[in-house]
């Protein structure tokens, strides 16, 4: 258990998102706002990011442009509205190797890296297939995995095997063969405030989860299995204990109606999930540096 | 019969040598992540410089582009054989992230983004 402030940051969003994409079978069903978000969990020990948006430059900004993205912003201009520094971040979670998760490493200089083991082996062998088959690679930078070599000779990479407690109360836990093969979540138990799931791309919005029939449905981009995606989200779901505002998608505009938030003149918001004991609250306008 | 335009071809020859170069340097990034020898790439990789050079120092519509090509293939042979000889630095690894960047920005330049989803790629032709 631990005393964890978390906040939500949008750093880019896509306006003109497809609905197939965000809930399976959706087809045909038109558009709408989809947020690109990472998260902040902070402790008196600790500043971790749950993953790290991309950097508008190069491979970034070729995908971001091919997937209609706009309004970016970089790491050092969001964090500041939580007062947080990129170079305090002392850890990085990557719940996934997509550029829009794991494209803005390099903003944070200081950051230990936690990212599953499968994620990044499978990604190699799946780079080693025919080009054929290389939508399997689609979304990931291969640049990402030389800044990984230089992070481990750094002693600053952890290849994750399996579930781990990165600080108390802060746990990642494989979602493998789901959104990706070796993705993850991340699992805060606070003492104040119970259990939050910061879930990357293992739900796109709250409705993968509530429907009127009461049956999940997953989201619309799987490089793995269908089946454990529907698997994985009983997991999470159990975990937050049916409670679905518990549950953090990264992709979720509603997000900034179910908990205190902030919209800034770049239009980009900043939602204030959970504050620790003397933490102040970084939303209202007084507090907040840019 | 029938002949192929020299665009095409030139074209054709790049994807190749590109798609070479990126192979092996996801394989060396494989080794020096899981700590196993880079020996076997030392062969491959020599023998992509060569081609590389070859190619580049031949009349050619994307010369520019074999030229990065070349480039990157030697950096890459430089941390191979850094790490062979007992250890790459961050130097070398960043040298080599520097090629790659530059190669595939001149690459974009006249082959499509080859990471752009098909359904977007019509327009992904781009300066980087």
């Amino acid at each position: 258990m631990a005393d964890c402030s978390i906040w939500v940051v949008e750093y880019a969003r896509v306006e003109e998102f497809a609905r197939g994409l965000l809930r399976y079978g959706d087809w045909n069903t038109g558009t709408t706002i989809a947020p690109y978000c990472y998260a902040v969990v902070k402790t008196d020990d600790h500043i971790a990011v749950v993953d790290t948006g991309y950097n508008h430059a190069e491979f970034g900004k070729v995908l971001a442009e091919s997937y209609g993205v706009s309004a970016w912003q970089p790491a050092e201009v969001i964090l500041k509205r939580i007062g947080i520094d990129p170079a305090d971040v002392d850890t990085m979670i990557l719940t996934h190797n997509h550029f829009d998760h794991a494209g803005g490493v390099e903003f944070f200089p200081n950051a230990h890296v936690y990212i599953q083991a499968r994620e990044v082996s499978r990604y190699l062998w799946a780079a080693g297939l025919p080009d054929r088959l290389q939508w399997l690679t689609s979304a990931v930078d291969p640049d990402l995995m030389l800044w990984l070599v230089n992070r481990m000779k750094q002693h600053k990479l952890t290849l994750v095997d399996g579930e781990l407690e990165i600080f108390p109360g802060v746990r990642c836990v494989p979602a493998h063969d789901t959104h990706t093969s070796g993705s993850q979540y991340v699992t805060v138990e606070n003492e104040r405030d119970g259990r939050w799931l910061l879930a990357g791309d293992n739900c796109y919005v709250y409705e993968n989860f509530v429907q009127p029939d009461g049956r999940f449905t997953p989201i619309g981009l799987i490089f793995g299995s269908v089946e454990r995606c529907v698997l994985t989200m009983e997991d999470m779901w159990q975990y937050v204990g049916e409670d679905v505002t518990r549950i953090v998608p990264f992709h979720e505009q509603k997000i900034w109606d179910k908990f205190p938030s902030r919209q800034f003149d770049d239009t980009l918001h900043v939602a204030e999930l959970s504050l620790a004991a003397g933490e102040p609250s970084r939303i209202e306008p007084a507090a907040v540096a840019g | 019969m029938t002949a192929t335009a020299p665009g095409v071809e030139s074209e054709r020859q790049l994807r190749d040598l590109y798609g070479r170069y990126k192979a092996l340097m996801l394989a060396a990034a494989a080794a020096l992540l899981l700590d196993s020898s880079v020996d076997e790439l030392a062969g491959p990789v020599a023998e992509l410089l060569a081609d590389c050079r070859a190619a580049a120092g031949e009349a050619s519509p994307v010369r520019l582009q074999l030229a990065a090509c070349a480039e990157a293939a030697q950096e890459l042979a430089q941390l191979v054989a850094a790490t062979a000889a007992g250890g790459a630095t961050a130097a070398d690894l960043e040298r080599v992230r520097a090629a790659h960047r530059l190669l595939r920005r001149e690459v974009w330049t006249v082959l499509s983004c080859e990471y752009v989803p098909c359904c977007a790629s019509e327009d992904a032709n781009h300066d980087g």
